[in-house]
């Protein structure tokens, strides 16, 4: 700005109209313009009024910044803090006006000689004031009063342009304060990797972070604003609940819901959530915050799954244990029988024998008596008579026929028991003759059997097949001990019949067993081959009879074993062998026929 | 066995859920009702231990969850280790009336297919 000195009509402010002048300028000024630069012109102003060689305004901004203005530069000066207070500090004592020098201004080296300041205005701790300096001799009193006059009507101005600083500054670092906190806030709710929602008292979603959309599959925000919460539950039901509860206590904690993404699948969700009331009582907003557990459950449910796969492997491994040793006591006690009658055999082909021997030797005697009969020695014949001989041998045939009768049928059974546990032959697969095997069975069974039912026999023409005979003896029986039990469970008056049919098809044999008897119910025919399943009372069977008869079959023989019955009409067995015997090991059946000596 | 002498020993009183059980010849059934929550679904599976614990031989066990309106994954828990206890001592387990939404979550986890279950009048 050019430096012009005072022109002669100007007035100095000692006088009136110089001073009403100045103010009136500096009113201008500082009503044109509302930003800092105002002091300079002021200062100028000033400077230029009271025709000093040097002025300077002392202020503080709203920002607690220390400032000079100097008449003559362009741009306020910001001071440190004691820096200014030193200049401030020459003009001192509680006096508004005062009178100093020399001095020189901060940066300045030229002193003045004669200064004088006015302090403006007072705000807190702080103050403003104008300082001005000349060299050509000390202010007067006149000056000195002209600038309190000054002071009177500008430090007003500058006050409440201060105080209006401060406002705005405080107004600007809340709104600062303000729009941090929200940012914060936004960054908490956008940023949140779980999903925070709000939602209307009718639980449309009203708001949600990205992470909603995200956890369930859709691209925006928007394919979840204004839709109903429940809309993404897989059972909306589970929401009602949800809702119902969060209605009577005004908060739900870790609420666990299955959702459904846009693409179809489900994924497990938990949900804390709480509601905003509205003064009447009613839910104004719901606010929740949704987490995606599903890694969780699934994590769980593998335990359960694998724990629960254990239990029933183990359970079904208990019972082919105890399977395998019902196997394997069965099979003693099939050599055992065979041993039994082993032993019996012997003395039973002496007694045959001997019997034999003696039927021959009677013979003789009775010839010799029929001789002795003929001569009419009366002593002979009183011995005869008294002997009773005539009795005696018209008795020993009947004796003799019976005894025959006897060791023929004990012979039977022996014959049958070995043939039955066929314990001579290896445990492997060998030629098998069915019918032969059914017989065999019949006469062990016969005890079972004879008092309940009568037995009808339709044999076809069988070739041998390959089997393990004893097992499949063991399965006859068991079918035929079955049967017997059922019918006599009956306690009918009158024997029932079994018929036993056999026939060959093909490259199978299949075998029938019907009884007359009650039949079984269609509720428990599937489980009648399940191990441990019996109809009997506890201690009258195991019920592993059938599974063990299903295992040999099926899993041994590769063959079939079903059942038919109605009940009131009684039930009959099917059984299907191949004459080939079952695949060898490595293919298909998983039995192990052929691969050696392998016990049942 | 009494069963609500086990019921008041290992159940705390819920609000949003209950427990009753009957016995009969067959064995034992239980009747849930409500919210299978976090708290309610830990005391469920004490209680079904305890119960298991105390079926003789082979009487059955058998869990009416008609009544069921929450099924949190403790709940499933709970019911998950009683089938993997009665399995181990080869005791018959039922589930009963079973509702759309609670059989919907066994199914999710494909666990559905170890549990057995009766009808409404088995």
């Amino acid at each position: 700005m050019a430096e012009t000195g005072p022109r002669e009509d100007e007035r100095h402010p000692d006088d009136l109209i110089g001073m009403l002048t100045l103010s009136a300028n500096l009113g201008r000024i500082y009503a044109q313009d509302e930003s800092e630069k105002a002091n300079i012109s002021a200062i100028d102003t000033m400077r230029h009024s009271f025709r000093a060689d040097a002025a300077a305004l002392f202020y503080m901004t709203g920002e607690k910044d220390f400032r000079v203005c100097l008449a003559g530069t362009d741009f306020p000066i910001s001071l440190p803090e004691k820096r200014w207070t030193l200049c401030v500090e020459t003009h001192s004592g509680d006096a508004s006006i005062a009178r100093f020098g020399p001095w020189s201004l901060p940066g300045i080296e030229k002193p003045l000689s004669d200064w004088i300041s006015a302090r403006l205005y007072t705000s807190g701790s702080s103050s403003g004031f104008v300082f001005l300096g000349k060299d050509s001799g000390p202010w007067t009193e006149k000056e000195s009063a002209a600038l309190a006059s000054i002071r009177t009507i500008i430090a007003p101005i500058i006050e409440i342009r201060f105080q209006r600083d401060a406002e705005e500054h405080k107004r600007r670092e809340a709104e600062l304060l303000l729009s941090r906190n929200e940012s914060r806030l936004r960054d908490l709710f956008e940023g949140s990797r779980d999903m925070i929602y709000t939602a209307d008292a009718g639980d449309s979603i009203t708001s949600v972070n990205m992470s909603g959309p995200n956890l369930l599959g859709y691209p925006t925000k928007s394919d979840l604003i204004g839709k109903p919460f429940g809309s993404f539950a897989l059972n909306p039901s589970d929401r009602s609940l949800f809702l119902e509860r969060i209605a009577k206590d005004g908060y739900v904690d870790d609420y666990e819901i299955v959702l459904t993404k846009r693409d179809g699948t489900t994924i497990f969700c938990l949900e804390t959530a709480h509601t905003l009331k509205n003064p009447s009582g009613g839910i104004r907003e719901l606010q929740g915050i949704v987490k995606d557990i599903t890694q969780r459950i699934e994590a769980e449910r593998d335990l359960w799954r694998t724990n629960l796969q254990l239990a029933e492997a183990n359970l079904k491994l208990q019972k082919t244990q105890v399977l395998m040793v019902q196997h394997e006591k069965l099979a003693s006690i099939g050599q055992l029988a065979a041993g039994v009658a082993h032993e019996i055999n012997n003395p039973l082909g002496f007694l045959i024998s001997n019997g034999k021997s003696l039927e021959k030797y009677f013979g003789k005697i009775r010839a010799a008596w029929t001789a002795a009969s003929a001569s009419p020695d009366p002593a002979l014949s009183e011995f005869m008579v008294k002997a009773n001989l005539a009795g005696i041998f018209s008795d020993a045939d009947a004796i003799f026929a019976e005894s025959r009768d006897g060791f023929e049928r004990i012979r039977k059974i022996v014959l049958g028991l070995k043939d039955f546990s066929r314990v001579d032959r290896s445990g492997d697969f060998d030629s098998y003759d069915v019918n032969a095997g059914i017989e065999s069975t019949l006469v062990v069974a016969w005890n079972e059997i004879k008092y309940v039912s009568e037995i009808r026999k339709k044999f076809g023409a069988l070739p041998l097949i390959k089997a393990r005979g004893s097992e499949v003896n063991q399965v006859l029986l068991n079918i035929l001990v079955n049967a017997a039990q059922a019918m006599g469970g009956l306690g009918r008056s009158e024997k029932g019949v079994i018929d036993i049919e056999t026939r060959a098809e093909a490259d199978k044999v299949i075998i029938s067993i019907r009884d007359d008897g009650p039949g079984i119910p269609e509720n428990i025919r599937n489980k009648i081959f399940d191990p441990f399943f019996t109809t009997k009372e506890p201690g009258k069977g195991t019920g592993l009879g059938l599974s063990i008869s299903y295992d040999i079959i099926v899993n041994k023989h590769a063959g079939s074993l079903w059942v038919e019955s109605e009940p009131g009409q009684g039930t009959t067995f099917y059984i299907v062998l191949p004459v080939a015997g079952p695949p060898p090991a490595g293919s298909d059946a998983g039995s192990d026929a052929g691969t050696g000596p392998v016990s049942a | 066995m009494d069963v609500n002498e086990g019921i008041a020993r290992y159940f705390a009183k819920y609000p949003t859920g209950t427990i009753r059980g009957t016995e009969d010849e067959m064995g034992l059934t239980l009747f849930v009702t409500g919210s299978m929550d976090l708290n309610f679904s830990q005391d469920l599976q004490n209680l079904l231990s305890w119960s298991i614990g105390q079926l003789e031989g082979q009487k059955r066990l058998i869990i009416d969850l008609d009544k069921v309106n929450y099924l949190s994954s403790t709940g499933v828990g709970a019911l998950s280790n009683a089938l993997i206890e009665a399995r181990k001592r080869n005791l018959p387990l039922f589930l009963r009336n079973m509702q759309p939404r609670i059989r919907s979550v066994f199914e999710l986890l494909g666990l559905m297919n170890f549990f057995d279950e009766i009808g409404p009048n088995g």
